[in-house]
């Protein structure tokens, strides 16, 4: 019963015509697996996949998401935003694929894990499989710890390392948590992160 | 090709001579089809090796026949390995008839610009070419300044120590089925050392030590580079080869020590029969520059992945990667960044083209271990989808095990932009020209790191390409 | 009256290089210095240093604000103590309100008691951005996502102003400037309501016809090679940097 819970699986065709889905998800710690199976199969149907990924003390997940365009004009955006601190760590393999023939489709993943910790860890594979040219696709990953540039441009103004430093990290999540179509989990989120709402 | 070096036209039919110090083989030897530990202890008897290397051989053949086909990538189902001639001594092989060689490897040799003296060796007609009095003068350069440059076979016999000490250190022969292959059938390639602090300014290239090996199907290079020196090694041709052999499959290991910096740049345009299978690795000790150009432009299926140790404090890597997959071509190309120690930074870009129902996927990996920290990395892989008919994938891993670090992984791919297009043309060029003019400009950055000749010969077959695809 | 004292600096860079070779300066707080030079002699080092910037290692030299030994301070400490610094490229900071950036940066220095509510700190900046005359709603946006280079620059200003400082390094703050902008940035620095010493990097002379130095100093090579009055500043204008060096 307890290993159901721990992964979750999820296969959704969008199949109607110009529909747009928004998937938000947040995963505090709580899974060890997540898979993500969607394809768009509606001409001009839309995907945004919003995925926060807390992490703490010995939190370990393994997340895959498949994205699949088979028809025109579809659209995909994939974001993904991890936190990740103690020695919780991430593992994410992504595909987002457009069969031939799905002209003017354009797909975008970005994946950005901050390693708040020495004993955070992240692996992120996203994948890229395109057999029509007439698309726009790419991504974009990061992983690391806090900027430098940005810490000392905080500090020049005063502000402690800390607090420089939980500023970067609330600005690295407040844009993205506001595309949650439920404003509880930005709220949540912030609290988890012990961060003052400004 | 070198067009500098073009000196004499007629081919020199004294084989022992033409060879320079090559070691010459006592007969002419062919093994037969397939592979087997009779054969592969005949090559090493052949070659007069010693002992130990005849064992590493049977080893490594061992472990080859238990090795499965990996079970990513490309699809090599169709290497038939009891059909192929796993050696065959230069002396013995025989070349084409210049009648014989298809029509449209002579158009574009004619159209790019290849010299007549070079037409016939690239198309296998010619043995080797004569190049004996430049290579002479460049060879007395180099050994004034210590420096050994030999093909691989003549290094063995002569500096067995150096060799043994190195062979194998960064590729071990169970490292994947084709490093086991090659470690039990090499011959050939390039045997490099450097000593301390020499810094060698002119390029050193492999055909200058011109045979018929320097095109081997199954090449072993060695290059050892002591502290503080330099060298720029380049191998390999634009202009596309024609042969018969159906499977390369190469392993070059490169070890780079304290403060030293090598540069190595490969050009590859075999021809659309051949798998093109190579293990190519570099370690880079601290202080260290380790810096691939690879340029990967035929055969039929090419898997090539050339890696950065990054194993001391501040060492920094580079791989500068082009791949342009053609009809009937799957390009699998990339490269590894592997960060040991911290302080360490590397930077991979890669292009990549299709065109004409080609495949070209980017397959690659950034390591950065727990304990190096202070780590830079970044990739940028780019990919231009000329038609539908073609295809393009991007395969990264990037995996993070110390948080002090900075890793950046970007990706794009898409098709010739309809606005640059559209601004070409209004400036009157033909919509093959205007392509052309993108297309080279979408490799540029790789292409200027190529010596002249090079780049003006590939951008000439870009053209050519394009008038092929576009017509 | 406070003293920016930077005393006999000599500084590397992180691949060990040396790029200032024993720099010392003395800046009063109601004085404007202007530091001239090529390009690549260490101008925006000596800004960088003097305001912390971790990648550089001071291996000589001491700085000073106000007789308090600020050289091995953290950046945020140096901006309690009085100093500014306008960035050459400021940094973008993704997701990050402009607006609560500055009002946080201005409570630091502040106690409780002073501190000003979001809504005051607003009307506050609007009040200032409109002199500097921007496109667009400052308060709205993410600190310099986005900007233009110009906006950037005015951006670095406005903080200038609201932060108000004891000395203020400004480095290249007309570079990417159209003249309209310049005339804005000018007026605003010239016109601050409280003491400061500005350290003044210039690109182009262009901005001293707006901003008149007190002092102006070339810097080469890692060296100060000449100071003089605003005639000097003059006198390169008409004839460059190389009757310095050969002279």
């Amino acid at each position: 019963m307890q290993l159901r819970k721990r992964i979750m699986n999820y296969k959704l065709r969008i199949k109607k015509e110009n529909e747009e889905i928004v998937i938000p998800v947040v995963w505090i710690g709580k899974e060890k697996e997540i898979n993500y199976d969607i394809s768009l199969d509606g001409v001009g149907s839309s995907l945004i996949f919003l995925m926060l990924l807390l992490g703490e003390k010995e939190g370990k997940v393994k997340i895959n998401i498949n994205v699949n365009h088979q028809a025109k004009e579809t659209k995909s955006k994939v974001i993904i935003k991890g936190v990740i601190n103690d020695s919780a760590s991430v593992d994410f393999e992504g595909l987002v694929k457009i069969e031939k023939g799905s002209k003017g489709a354009n797909a975008w993943l970005s994946a950005n894990l901050l390693l708040l910790s020495k004993t955070a860890k992240g692996r992120a594979m996203p994948a890229l499989e395109i057999l029509e040219n007439d698309i726009k696709a790419g991504h974009a990953t990061t992983v690391g710890k806090v900027n430098d540039q940005e810490l000392f441009y905080l500090m020049s103004r005063g502000l402690s390392k800390t607090k420089a430093r939980d500023l970067i990290i609330q600005g690295f999540l407040s844009g993205f948590l506001n595309d949650f179509p439920d404003g509880k989990i930005k709220t949540e989120a912030l609290n988890k992160l012990k961060y003052e709402n400004i | 090709m070198k067009h500098s070096l073009m000196v004499k036209k007629q081919t020199v039919k004294n084989t022992t001579y033409a060879y320079g110090f090559h070691k010459k083989e006592s007969s002419v030897f062919k093994t037969p089809k397939g592979i087997n530990q009779k054969i592969v202890e005949s090559i090493s008897d052949h070659k007069n090796e010693p002992s130990w290397m005849t064992k590493i051989r049977v080893e490594a053949y061992q472990i080859f026949k238990n090795y499965e086909l990996p079970k990513w990538g490309p699809d090599l189902s169709g290497i038939d390995f009891s059909g192929i001639h796993y050696y065959n001594s230069p002396s013995n092989k025989k070349f084409k008839n210049w009648m014989d060689v298809p029509k449209d490897i002579k158009d574009t040799y004619d159209k790019i610009g290849v010299p007549e003296a070079e037409k016939k060796f690239l198309a296998g007609v010619g043995a080797q070419y004569d190049s004996e009095v430049v290579y002479h003068n460049l060879k007395n350069e180099w050994e004034k300044l210590g420096v050994i440059f030999v093909d691989t076979d003549t290094a063995l016999q002569k500096y067995p120590e150096l060799f043994r000490q190195y062979f194998g250190s960064l590729v071990p022969t169970a490292d994947n089925k084709f490093s086991a292959l090659n470690t039990a059938v090499w011959s050939g390639g390039s045997f490099l050392y450097v000593p301390k602090n020499v810094k060698v300014e002119i390029p050193l290239q492999a055909y200058f030590r011109i045979n018929a090996n320097a095109m081997g199907q199954f090449e072993r290079t060695l290059i050892i580079a002591e502290e503080g020196s330099y060298v720029h090694y380049i191998e390999g041709c634009s202009a596309p080869i024609y042969t018969g052999d159906s499977l390369h499959s190469a392993v070059v290991e490169v070890i780079v020590k304290k403060g030293a910096r090598v540069r190595y740049t490969t050009v590859q345009n075999w021809s659309n029969n051949v798998y093109n299978l190579v293990t190519k690795r570099m370690r880079v000790e601290e202080e260290g520059v380790g810096e691939w150009v690879d340029g990967n432009l035929g055969s039929k299926i090419n898997m090539k992945y050339p890696s950065l140790i990054l194993a001391g404090k501040g060492a920094r890597g580079e791989l500068l990667s082009l791949a342009y997959a053609g009809r009937g071509q799957h390009q699998d190309a990339g490269g590894k960044a592997i960060h040991l120690a911290p302080y360490t930074t590397s930077t991979i870009t890669s292009k990549s083209v299709s065109v004409g129902g080609g495949r070209s996927s980017y397959r690659g990996m950034v390591k950065i271990a727990n304990g190096a920290k202070g780590v830079k990395s970044f990739v940028r892989c780019d990919a231009l989808l000329l038609d539908e008919l073609s295809r393009s994938d991007t395969y990264p891993v990037n995996i993070v095990e110390e948080q002090d670090v900075t890793l950046g992984h970007e990706a794009s791919v898409s098709k010739i932009g309809e606005q640059q297009l559209f601004y070409l043309m209004s400036r009157g060029l033909s919509e093959t020209q205007a392509t052309s003019l993108i297309v080279n400009g979408f490799i540029e950055p790789i292409v200027k790191e190529l010596p002249l000749e090079y780049a003006v010969e590939l951008n000439r077959l870009i053209n050519l390409s394009m008038e092929n695809a576009i017509a | 009256m406070k003293s920016l004292i930077i005393e006999n600096l000599y500084v590397k860079t992180s691949d060990g290089k040396e790029i200032l070779k024993g720099i010392s300066l003395v800046i009063k707080q109601n004085e404007i210095h202007a530091i001239m030079g090529p390009n690549g002699g260490g101008k925006s080092t000596l800004a960088q240093v003097v305001m912390g910037n971790p990648g550089f290692t001071i291996t000589k030299g001491k700085i000073l604000i106000d007789k308090k030994d600020i050289t091995k301070l953290p950046a945020n400490k140096r901006a309690l103590s009085g100093l500014f610094l306008g960035f050459q490229y400021p940094v973008e900071v993704p997701g990050v309100n402009f607006a609560n950036f500055l009002r946080m940066a201005a409570n630091e220095k502040k106690v409780k008691s002073e501190k000003s509510s979001p809504i005051a700190f607003r009307n506050l900046i609007a009040q200032e951005s409109k002199k500097l005359a921007f496109s667009h709603d400052i308060t709205k946006r993410f600190l310099n996502e986005g900007f233009s280079g110009g906006e950037k620059k005015k951006a670095e200003v406005l903080q200038l102003a609201l932060l108000k400082p004891d000395f203020a390094i400004l480095d290249e703050p007309d570079s990417g400037l159209d003249v309209d902008a310049l005339k804005y940035i000018s007026k605003t620095i010239t016109g601050l309501t409280f003491p400061v010493g500005i350290l003044l990097i210039t690109h182009y002379q262009r901005i001293l016809h707006f901003i008149k130095p007190d002092f102006v100093h070339i810097l080469i090579d890692g060296k100060i090679v000449k100071s003089g009055n605003h005639l000097l500043a003059k006198q390169i204008e008409k004839s460059g940097y190389e009757t310095l060096t050969n002279g």
